[in-house]
């Protein structure tokens, strides 16, 4: 079995929004929900201001609470992977609201639980997850090797239990204000005006 | 059925209109009966169809970038795009645009038949009609033209057309020279200071995985620049090999955000500041003495005394920025070459004085000796495109032997230098003046209302009267800005429907090209334009007819590309439909300027003043220079060699009247020096995700960015007692030097937009992004949720995110789509050269109780 890991680095992340379109258009996602959202936020007062970014999606969890909650069992974890039997949903949104970050969401046409699942259906035939695939700055990529885990990758957590598998490097705490523990990542991140410190 | 797919249902009430029904484009208007649609379709996704994906090689055009991508299509449907690994310049990545493009050809409101108007123009009431009543209708238009002996009454306006190699032979069939564009909006003081200073290219090709400092004035390529995603991901790789960036922008842009030091200079003094740069780095004796020597046309001496009065600490008090980081940047600069390159864009360029400023900053590079060096101020490489590289189709119609003032204004003398950049800024102001006369207006490409300083109000007045555009022919892909004041729509496809040999500026400095091949057939009408040109000229007369014996487009490119060689057992052209690109197997460009002509090349020649040329069908032309007795290529400039004094500039300048010496120089433009304390600069800029008008209809790129507040200074909004999402008026004023200059602060126009307060600012300027704030298009550019009752296109498709899910609709508590802040924005065309001072509008804001 391997066990794929995301690792997310957003020092290098140079904020293209490539990565979303891309996941948006593999799953042909409806508007207002997101696999995978990139967070902005300017830091600093002018002329010193900096832009910062974060790539977020599903953090794949070991012993992951939106598992635990489904009543249907239909998430399980495979390869490092958080699924979602699609046969087995019903979509009662329980997971999402178990979601610390709010990485999942209930299609609201299809009613099914929908998140990051590293596009799988990718690896299976050797290629890439489309936001890996598609990332002019190689911030976001995969390893299936422990030895292969940078140094200052670590876990982005809301809370101390929280126990995610996908690492980031140089992720800033303050966009943990822009995130609501049980709520799917909101639309609303991508106005500008979210973008203040 | 499984429940997943339940959503992808045949539409059962085919909704497709047909001929000669009335509909109106416009809601509120009378029109006929439209079927209300009753299901949706959604389209297919990659993610289940990953194992069975057709990959067709193909070039992106949501920007000017072209990269190359794989299309991948499931049964004659695409569900996406990938990176074209052997694409030289993109390298297999691909940006937001390039995905989100693939919405525009299952966009329910795209337009898929031609319509012909039938109320007033502009009214929005239209019909359906065929094909071939448009190719008549055309092509009798233009015969009438021809036999009145006025064929410049047919005029062809382009934007990004990638075409024109069938475009061009079009209207040289006829007999037209006047070809509008839009350079002079987008690039041409940037081009035209790279033309005259290394000669053979409008675009530098920075080597930025070797280098070691970028010194980056006003290029916004995290987001945009031409060429954009090439050059980020070198400096990715480079700055992981320690490559510093230094940003100048008055805004805080994702590349200004991420750089390793951001100054914001006050607007138009990006060149003050190179010139104080260039000063600084003399002063420390770090320039490259040999290269300046050897290469440069202007001598080390000249240099001195030219920048002597740009003191570093002139510089700072002209540009608001500290004297000290002033004099660092150079040094750290300086002592980085030849692995360092200073480069422009917009920022820098888009001001009354932005060929200047852009001169001054490319100097630099010639100062400190990175000009064309590995890892430095790089240029040349890429394959030509054109008729040198790829012949024509035989025989060949003869260029008109005359111009108007309309795409040739004498005013401008180096608008079309070198490449043809007009001055299209001025277009539609002299047609509502009525200083010429035309006849038959095709847009392509192009959406002037929206996108035109003074859109709104000066081109959507010529557009609307007859009397001074009396046949309108717009092709487009939806019922746009442009389209709505056509008389004639014809339905464009899209840039995954059609070919076009592509390329730019060569990332790896070795030659290659690429080609764009359809990876679907374009539903139902909607037809290439440039099929829709071949088969009208068939029928305008048999002198037109004769320069297209060629069926269609596809016959056309494969003429073209027939010289290819054969490449692994394919012909040229079939090599290029399975891969999409051809690399060339040449070094690395490196020092062009260096290599020793061949025995071959100086066949002919002769040698006048160390410059070498050949005469070839009674045209002389300088091919080299003689250094130590060896025939070296050098630059292409009248010189061979790097220009920073010029000749051209200083003979084009005073030819209309403009006093130069033909030094890079710094002037700020007379309304930015006179502003008063209580006024603001109005700048423009564009997103990661928009081009400027076409990519609003693409959803998941709207989803990104719809609203575009007024960025305005957080010290600055507390003086005005503005807070983000406050309403605010904003008065624009004239400028006070060039064309329709005032000095009593004539009022442009005013607009009332909401502010969004940052620290990302300049505290005197203020930014408002150009793409948005549309007024047609579809549902999706103008956030308005609903189904297609209400706002008619053609399509038998649905796309059910459009109905209820474009949540940023004001309907939904979202934020609206924008604001257009081109109708504040007014008309000003930088001397010499008419590229459009974008980021010199002086104005007032006042916060709206």
């Amino acid at each position: 079995m391997i066990n794929y890991k995301m690792i997310v680095d957003a020092d290098k992340c140079v904020g293209c929004h490539a990565c979303e379109v891309a996941c948006k258009q593999e799953f042909g996602a409806p508007l207002g929900f997101f696999r995978i959202q990139n967070l902005y936020l300017d830091t600093g007062s002018y002329p010193k201001v900096k832009r910062e970014f974060l790539p977020l999606m599903c953090r794949q969890c070991e012993s992951a609470e939106c598992m635990s909650v489904c009543p249907e069992g239909a998430l399980s974890r495979k390869n490092g992977i958080v699924i979602v039997d699609e046969s087995k949903c019903t979509g009662c949104g329980e997971c999402s609201k178990a979601c610390s970050i709010g990485a999942i969401y209930v299609n609201p046409i299809s009613k099914i639980a929908e998140k990051c699942n590293l596009c799988e259906h990718r690896l299976e035939v050797g290629m890439q997850p489309a936001c890996i695939e598609t990332c002019v700055s190689e911030a976001l990529y995969l390893v299936s090797d422990e030895r292969e885990i940078p140094s200052s990758a670590q876990g982005f957590k809301m809370k101390e239990s929280d126990r995610p598998s996908t690492l980031h490097i140089g992720a800033n705490e303050l966009m943990k204000k822009k995130l609501i523990s049980g709520k799917p990542f909101s639309p609303l991140n991508y106005e500008i005006t979210s973008w203040a410190e | 059925m499984q429940r997943r797919d339940f959503i992808k249902v045949t539409v059962l009430t085919v909704m497709a209109m047909q001929l000669g029904d009335v509909i109106s484009l416009v809601p509120n208007a009378i029109a006929g009966e439209v079927p209300k649609l009753t299901n949706f379709v959604t389209f297919n996704t990659l993610a289940k169809n990953i194992k069975d994906i057709v990959r067709v090689p193909s070039v992106c055009l949501n920007c000017s970038s072209v990269c190359g991508m794989n299309v991948l299509v499931k049964d004659g449907e695409i569900l996406g795009v990938e990176g074209n690994k052997e694409d030289p310049n993109s390298q297999g990545k691909l940006c937001a645009k390039a995905h989100g493009g693939v919405s525009s050809v299952n966009y329910p409101d795209r337009i898929v038949y031609p319509l012909k108007r039938v109320g007033k123009r502009g009214e929005g009431l239209w019909k359906r009609i065929t094909m071939e009543e448009v190719y008549d209708t055309m092509a009798k238009r233009i015969k009438k033209n021809i036999d009145g002996g006025h064929p410049e009454q047919v005029v062809f306006h382009q934007g990004r057309n990638k075409m024109g190699d069938i475009t061009g032979r079009f209207m040289d069939a006829i007999g037209s020279p006047v070809i509008l564009n839009h350079r002079g909006l987008c690039s041409s003081n940037k081009r035209a200071a790279n033309y005259t200073t290394i000669g053979d290219t409008s675009w530098e090709t920075l080597d930025a995985v070797e280098c070691k400092y970028l010194l980056n004035f006003g290029s916004n390529f995290f987001e945009t620049h031409q060429g954009g995603l090439p050059l980020l991901k070198r400096f990715a790789e480079g700055r992981l090999k320690g490559c510093k960036l230094v940003t100048f922008d008055v805004r805080l842009s994702n590349t200004a955000g991420r750089s390793d030091e951001w100054f914001a200079p006050f607007p138009a003094s990006e060149g003050v500041v190179a010139l104080a740069m260039a000063n600084v780095i003399l002063e420390n004796n770090l320039e490259d003495k040999n290269f300046l020597k050897e290469w440069c046309n202007t001598s080390l001496e000249e240099i001195k005394e030219f920048v002597k009065p740009y003191t570093a600490k002139y510089a700072a008090e002209v540009s608001g920025l500290e004297e000290s980081d002033i004099k660092r940047v150079a040094i750290e600069f300086a002592k980085a070459a030849p692995e360092c390159a200073a480069f422009t864009n917009r920022g820098s360029q888009a001001h009354y004085n932005g060929l200047n400023n852009d001169r001054a900053v490319v100097m630099l590079n010639a100062i400190v000796g990175s000009v064309g060096k590995k890892g430095g101020y790089a240029f040349g490489g890429s394959k030509n495109k054109g008729a040198k590289s790829f012949a024509m189709p035989k025989p060949v119609p003869p260029k008109p032997k005359f111009t108007t003032d309309l795409e040739d204004p004498k005013l401008y003398p180096l608008a079309n230098k070198w490449q043809k950049m007009r001055v299209s800024v001025l277009a539609f102001d002299k047609l509502k003046e009525k200083k010429h006369k035309i006849d038959m207006y095709i847009s392509y490409t192009i959406s002037a209302p929206q996108t035109w300083p003074e859109g709104p109000s000066i081109t959507v007045d010529a557009l609307k009267d007859e009397s001074i555009i009396p046949f309108h022919v717009c092709s487009d892909i939806v019922y746009s800005e442009m389209a709505h004041y056509a008389d004639i729509i014809l339905p464009d496809a899209t840039y995954f429907e059609r070919y076009t040999i592509e390329g730019r500026n060569a990332y790896e400095l070795s030659p290659y090209f690429a080609l764009r091949q359809p990876a679907v057939k374009a539903p139902a009408d909607c037809e290439n334009l440039a099929d829709t040109l071949i088969k009208v000229a068939k029928r305008v007369d048999k002198n037109v007819a004769k320069y297209f014996t060629f069926d269609s487009y596809e016959e056309f490119i494969k003429i073209r590309l027939s010289s290819l060689p054969s490449r692994d057992g394919l012909s040229g052209f079939e090599y290029m439909k399975k891969h999409g690109v051809w690399i060339e197997d040449k070094p690395k460009n490196y020092e062009p300027y260096n290599k020793i002509l061949s025995k071959e090349a100086l066949e002919n020649s002769f040698i006048k003043d160390e410059i070498i040329y050949v005469s070839k069908k009674g045209k002389t032309k300088a091919i080299g220079i003689m250094k130590d007795g060896v025939p070296r290529k050098g630059l292409k400039t009248p010189s061979r060699k790097f220009e920073i004094f010029s000749q051209t500039i200083k003979d084009a300048a005073v030819s209309v009247g403009i006093k130069d010496d033909g030094f890079p120089h710094f002037e700020m433009p007379k309304g930015l020096k006179e502003i008063t304390e209580d006024e603001l600069v109005l700048t423009t800029f564009k997103w990661g995700v928009h081009t400027q008008a076409r990519t609003g209809s693409q959803k998941y790129l709207a989803e990104i960015v719809h609203d575009n507040p007024m960025w305005i200074n957080a010290s600055t909004a507390k003086k005005l007692d503005i807070k983000t999402g406050d309403y605010v008026e904003i008065t624009t004023y004239r400028p006070k030097e060039g064309y329709k200059a005032s000095q009593k602060q004539e009022i442009v126009a005013k607009m009332s937009i909401k502010a969004f307060v940052t620290e990302g600012i300049h505290p005197q300027v203020i930014a408002i992004s150009n793409s948005l704030g549309m007024d047609f298009g579809g549902r999706v550019p103008k956030a308005s949720n609903g189904d297609k009752q209400n706002i008619p296109a053609f399509t038998k498709i649905e796309d059910r995110s459009l109905d209820g899910y474009i949540w940023w609709d004001k309907e939904k508590g979202g934020t609206g789509n924008g604001f257009n802040p081109n109708h504040v924005i007014p008309i000003n065309p930088a001397p010499i050269v008419g590229m459009q001072a974008w980021n010199d509008t002086v104005c007032s804001v006042k916060k709206l109780g």
